[in-house]
This record gives structure tokens, sequence and C-alpha cells, in this order.
């Protein structure tokens, strides 16, 4: 399995450098396992657990509106039709008021109920310094699945040097604690090359608060099963106060091998954030948000990313 | 202070965000950070972080805080 991987004791990155094809291949030397193709022709499920306490759903949020994000959608774009997007025309942006359209989020308050506590507000230190604000989300009792570049930023000197991951955050409220963070995964795709397509990582605390909170599920979904997904989204977005989650939901509109396309409202500080499917009461996380500029995306959950997140879950 | 001219090709959505420009003469990509106190506009509007979008052509200004990286204090859109 494809991992690099940082503590702040222990091993740093290898130096091996992979071809393209082989992006997810270990320099770590942790959580060996066989490789699958990227776009499976079935799904794969690591079902959740809500810890002590179709074609999708949306989360019932107080003052969503759930009918118009299900209606509110562009044409699904399957891969063959699209295989990356290209960038968007200056006479696309003719109202810079909004996010992607208009901007119906809306706030989680309180944030301690399922699935909402397993979102963490995370407070990241950089090497040289510099702070960002991303999102987590729990995976297993002590891996918070988040972006890559909130556990490694070449631009900023590398593996961070301290995350504070904070599940439910709501304001002021922090229901369970936090936890530092100083040891993290992620893939030498982000780490040496620094491809979006491969923008994904873990931390792994040295506490097993997830056993508290709980924690997602996730999936590697075929492309069909793409099609039309009702997905959510939900984050610490940094244009509203401090620690505060806000949820957003939506169609898919393109997907390829590594990437997952929608038009749901995410802002800065997002980065990280699950982007789940609800279906049967079932949760699972299909890809971790990293991208803003309209469509948004994630890395997608496809065979590869998911095997890796199968091995963080349980470290 | 320093500027770049170039497009925009990716928005990383941590706050502050890390746009990723690459400059119209040519080079590697820089990377410009953009937080609460960066002054945005398009054609001559203030404007919010989230009117940014891929493929847009900008001028960010700013401090530099190591080779081709920016702490942004305005970026204008064309």
């Amino acid at each position: 399995m494809a991992t690099s991987s940082h503590q702040s004791t222990g091993s740093e990155e290898g130096t091996d450098q992979p071809s393209n094809g082989d992006q997810h291949q270990v320099v770590s030397g942790e959580g060996q396992a066989g490789r699958d193709e990227s776009s499976p022709a079935t799904d794969r499920v690591a079902e959740s657990f809500d810890g002590t306490g179709s074609s999708g759903e949306i989360e019932a949020a107080a003052g969503f509106d759930a009918s118009r994000a299900a209606s509110e959608s562009v044409p699904f774009q399957a891969p063959d039709a699209q295989d990356e997007l290209k960038p968007a025309e200056v006479s696309a942006y003719a109202d810079p008021e909004t996010v992607c359209g208009s901007d119906d989020r809306v706030r989680i308050s309180p944030a301690n109920a399922v699935p909402w506590r397993f979102i963490c507000q995370l407070i990241i230190t950089m090497p040289n310094g510099a702070g960002y604000r991303g999102t987590g989300w729990f995976i297993g009792p002590r891996a918070v699945m988040t972006a890559g570049h909130c556990v490694y930023s070449r631009a900023d000197g590398g593996w961070a040097r301290r995350i504070e991951v904070i599940p439910g955050m709501d304001g002021a409220a922090r229901p369970y604690g936090s936890a530092i963070g100083t040891s993290f995964r992620s893939v030498i795709g982000w780490t040496k090359n620094g491809d979006q397509n491969f923008d994904y990582g873990c931390i792994i605390l040295p506490t097993p608060l997830g056993n508290t909170t709980g924690y997602f599920g996730f999936a590697s979904l075929s492309d069909a099963s793409f099609n039309n997904l009702l997905l959510n989204n939900s984050g610490y977005a940094g244009d509203k106060p401090f620690g505060t989650q806000w949820f957003n939901a939506g169609r898919v509109s393109s997907i390829n091998s590594r990437k997952v396309y929608y038009m749901l409202d995410t802002f800065g500080g997002q980065s990280g954030s699950p982007v789940w499917r609800l279906a049967n009461g079932q949760r699972h996380a299909v890809g971790i948000h990293a991208y803003g500029g309209c469509p948004n995306s994630a890395t997608r959950i496809n065979s590869e990313v998911f095997n890796n997140m199968y091995a963080w879950r349980s470290l | 202070m320093q500027s770049i001219e170039g497009q925009l090709l990716t928005i990383a959505e941590s706050w502050p965000l890390q746009l990723t420009v690459q400059p119209t003469d040519q080079g590697p990509p820089w990377s410009v950070r953009v937080g609460d106190d960066t002054l945005i506009s398009l054609r001559g509007n203030s404007v919010q972080a989230s009117a940014l979008r891929n493929g847009q052509r900008l001028r960010a200004s700013g401090i530099l805080y190591g080779a081709e990286r920016l702490q942004a204090q305005t970026i204008e859109v064309f």
C-alpha cells in the first residue's frame, strides 16, 4: 500500500521516486498490501461506528433546503465524457458574491450528534510556524482522515509540526475535548510529487478518542454508483465564526478515476472534510474534500485510497 | 513587496487558502496564501475569496516567504 508517514520521533518519508502509476507505493515500510484497480466494478465498504453515544439521501440538518439541493444540479458527466475538467471561463464569474451558485450552507449546532461529532476542527502548525485551519474526520479509534495538504505542505517545510484535533467543535464548546497529533500519514503522490489527485492524509492520535465519538465508514464506489449520487459535506469553514461546523449537500457533477467534482458550497478551512453518501441509514465517505474553484472537488476514495484508509483505521 | 501575474490553477481549501498560480512568464508555479487580511478585487470591485475560480488570471502582491511563495496582501482578478 502506498503510504508515506511522519512521526515526531519516528520514521521520515522514504526516498523512492515512484512512477506516475505507483504514487500510492509504500515508502515508509508500513501497511504493505496488494494493489487493486482504481475504479472498481463493484462497491467496497468499511462500516461506520456510531460511538458510545440508493442514490443517496441528504442528512437531516435544521434549516437546510434538501429539496432544492436534490434538484439543483448540473448533468452528471461520467469519466468517458470528461477525464479532466477544463478551467472555467471568465464569463462564468458574473456573480462574484456566490460560493457555487447561492450559498445555502447551514450551521450545525450543537455538533455532538452523529455524524457531526465524527468531524473535527483542525488547528495546524507547520514546520515554518505557519498556521492553518482545516477539517478532519474519524475513520477509526485513533485515525483522523484529512487532506494531504493539511498534514504535509512543501511550501511550509514538509510535515506538520503538530495538529490539534477538536471533534464536534461548536464555537466555544468542545464536547469531546481535543487531542494533539504529531504522527501523520500520506502518500508519495502528494508528498513527493504534489499531485492533487493524491491529496489525502491521516492523523494518528496518541489516544483512541474515536472510540468515544464514533467514526465514519467509507466506500470505494464503482463509476455507476456515482451516477447522480447525492453527496453530503460538512466542515469548519474559514469565512464563518471560528470553530463552527457548516453543512451542505447536492449531487455529484462528474468523476474521474481519482477525483469527485460537485457544486456543493465549501470554503477555505473545509479542506479534509468528508464527502459522504447516506443510504438506508448507512454513512460511507466516498471522498476527501480538498479543492475549491467551482466545481469543488474531493480526492476520490478509489480502491488504492480505500486500502490505505483501511490500514490506517487500525493503527 | 513582490508581485506575480498568472493563471490560477488550484485553490486548496485550508484556511488561509493556498493558491497555485502559474506565472505568465512561465517558470515554476507559485504558492500564494490568501487570508483574512487579503484584499481581493474582481474587475475593480471588492469581492470575497469565494469569488476565486480555477482558470482566472490574476495579479497577487504581497510578501515573499520563500522561493515562489507569497503571502498575498492584494489580489486583482482580471
